[in-house]
């Protein structure tokens, strides 16, 4: 398969794939050229191991993880606050929302949701993702984050649970 | 006794699935593109590379040639020979 060709099969993957974890159009649309950008430069060095579309997702989640840590930085540099990076409080550092896959009656809710599951812990995040918004069935969800059905499952579980937490905490308030 | 409140959970997993896909907007492909262009233009040539590598050994070597040559070496000339000292108490 050529760049070309690999571009036109997997580019509305990754738009939205990078949407699910960024919410907001500008950035993905920045991983989205990141993804090809990496996928240009090392198609000829891609071993076949996984499948295409496998590597591709990979390269997203890595990238938008990333994106999202690198922006959590310079947000406290530029604060001087000297929270640690795996504080989870700290984890919710997208841009504005702006979901384009979202109705526009449900935004103001979504926010919240989303705001909740950006606060979870990234394999967390990354189980949820995949197996709730990108329908993903739990070996396909394994195959992508390289581990096993059961740690999985174990991860979307403890990903509900918590997400089922941080809601009841959100409506307290 | 305190009433529990229910959260809808189930609700808002509901609302996760329903999210639509979007399509990429057209003008990523010719950002890409770009991009692609820009890098390859920041890549340096290997054979510049090379020059820069072989100019700099050349320099080393003749640098050390020429010391190795320079037999003018006037290790007399410390300053010791304009200031000959002998008294070495400091303090009296």
């Amino acid at each position: 398969m050529t760049f070309e060709q690999s571009y036109t099969a997997y580019k509305d993957l990754v738009y939205n794939l990078a949407l699910q974890y960024l919410q907001n159009t500008a950035d993905a649309e920045e991983i989205t050229q990141d993804v090809f950008l990496s996928v240009y430069q090392n198609l000829s060095k891609f071993e076949g191991k996984a499948t295409l579309k496998t590597w591709i997702y990979r390269i997203t989640i890595n990238k938008s993880l990333d994106f999202i840590k690198a922006k959590s930085r310079n947000k406290r540099s530029f604060f001087f606050t000297s929270k640690r990076l795996d504080d989870p409080d700290t984890s919710i550092t997208v841009s504005h929302f702006d979901h384009p896959g979202i109705l526009m009656e449900q935004k103001e809710e979504m926010k919240s949701i989303f705001a909740c599951i950006n606060a979870l812990p990234e394999r967390q995040k990354t189980a949820l993702i995949l197996m709730k918004i990108e329908n993903k069935t739990q070996q396909e969800a394994a195959t992508i984050m390289k581990s096993t059905v059961k740690s999985v499952e174990s991860l979307y579980q403890r990903a509900k649970k918590n997400l089922k937490e941080k809601l009841a905490l959100n409506e307290g308030k | 006794m305190r009433e529990t409140k229910s959260i809808p959970i189930t609700n808002e997993m509901e609302r996760l699935e329903n999210i639509q896909k979007v399509p990429a907007p057209d003008a990523l492909w010719s950002k890409v593109q770009q991009r692609i262009a820009n890098q390859a233009k920041d890549v340096v040539p290997m054979h510049y590379a090379r020059a820069i590598a072989i100019a700099v050994v050349l320099l080393f070597v003749a640098n050390i040639y020429m010391v190795a040559n320079n037999n003018n070496t006037e290790t007399q000339s410390g300053l010791e020979e304009f200031v000959p000292q002998t008294e070495y108490s400091l303090y009296e």
